[in-house]
């Protein structure tokens, strides 16, 4: 995964880095692009944001008296929005629009790591395939599944109700996992009782 | 039809296969971007007005499976006319499939990489490795990201001015109209 920060509307190779702009020689903004530092060709098509200028998008009003709402972080700078997490007034330069909701910097930063609240998850821990692994992983030795088995049947019904994914996803791991799970401890069923009974 | 302001996620992509499995999903005002890592997923949101510029590179991926798959069903060939009986029986549908793998292979086209720039990032979209499937989705993402920053713009918000900035803007707009591709 390749991933650069850029200064805005900057145009940047997104392999190396490099920028493809040059001074005495302007290029074009469009097309096709060979990038000067590791010469891999691109297609670059652009949008109207990319020629907004950032230095005048967003700038916070002052107040204009007393009586107006100020931000919870720049106390002299009007109030625009509420957040909607911990309910401070903040300036739209604090503001932090996440789909319809609004957010204050420091609940946005705390939330990116909770799962369940959709609009601000960044990643979600995949129990199904941790139990499909739980179920398949300890074949390789055989009689690893004799402890993991139950522990598999355990932890898909513990795991049963929590969320997925913000995204649909099916329970059908789950079941595959109990499946395989099942499958096991019924062989384990059939070898111990030919061990101790059909001796 | 894909509609961005119904409630929840509608799939864009199928899910793609690799190490970092992903799928592009459509939601209200943005496009998700899932990372599939086996045991966890990573999601990237990209919202309509904040997209900047989309870069497309082609790589030599669909080339290199093509020649993996052609390196792959020839023995079975040598062999599926050297040996009678099971042995050709078995060795002509190894060589089939190996064959079918390349035809779809040259199905799917062009290999790329996928890359959406914003204000304060540029990243790599795992779902988009073949150039067909990322023009359209970019045919389908088009219109509304033209739709976003014109409502973005007519609230507030400068637009530089650069010499190509309003041929471009202008021919975006006529492509989302026409229904054409900048990649074409």
């Amino acid at each position: 995964m390749t991933a650069n920060t850029s200064a805005p509307n900057q145009v940047v190779c997104p392999v190396c880095g490099k920028s493809f702009f040059d001074e005495r020689a302007p290029a074009p903004v469009e097309g096709e692009l060979e990038c000067p530092g590791c010469t891999r060709e691109f297609r670059l098509e652009t949008f109207p944001a990319f020629y907004r200028d950032p230095l005048n998008s967003e700038q916070a009003e002052s107040l204009h008296s007393r009586d107006e709402a100020s931000c919870y972080f720049h106390p002299s700078s009007r109030a625009a929005a509420v957040c909607e997490e911990c309910g401070r007034f903040v300036c739209s330069l604090c503001d932090m629009p996440i789909g319809t909701r609004h957010y204050c910097p420091s609940c946005l930063a705390a939330g990116t790591g909770n799962q369940e609240e959709e609009t601000l998850a960044d990643q979600h821990v995949l129990y199904d395939n941790i139990a499909i692994f739980m179920a398949v992983a300890p074949l390789v030795t055989c009689w690893l599944t004799l402890i993991s088995a139950p522990v598999t049947l355990l932890a898909t019904v513990f795991w049963w109700r929590r969320p997925l994914s913000i995204v649909p996803r099916s329970k059908g791991r789950y079941v595959t996992a109990a499946g395989i799970a099942l499958a096991e401890l019924v062989a384990w069923g059939f070898y111990l009782y030919a061990v101790f009974h059909l001796r | 039809m894909i509609e961005p302001g119904s409630e929840g996620y509608e799939p864009l992509t199928p899910k793609t296969s690799g190490v970092i499995g992903g799928r592009l999903w459509i939601g209200e005002g943005h496009i998700l971007s899932v990372e599939d890592h086996f045991f966890f997923q990573r999601y990237r949101r990209f919202y309509f007005k904040d997209i900047q510029a989309v870069w497309v590179q082609n790589t030599p991926a669909a080339a290199l499976w093509a020649i993996f798959w052609i390196v792959c069903a020839l023995p079975f060939l040598f062999l599926a006319f050297s040996f009678p009986g099971g042995a050709r029986t078995i060795s002509g549908i190894a060589t089939a499939f190996c064959l079918a793998m390349l035809l779809v292979n040259h199905q799917r086209g062009q290999s790329c990489s996928v890359y959406i720039q914003t204000a304060v990032q540029t990243r790599k979209i795992a779902a988009l490795k073949r150039r067909k499937r990322a023009e359209d989705v970019l045919e389908i993402l088009r219109p509304w990201i033209q739709m976003a920053q014109e409502e973005a713009g007519a609230a507030g918000g400068s637009v530089r001015s650069a010499p190509s900035a309003g041929k471009s803007a202008a021919r975006s707009g006529e492509e989302s109209l026409d229904g054409g591709s900048a990649f074409s």
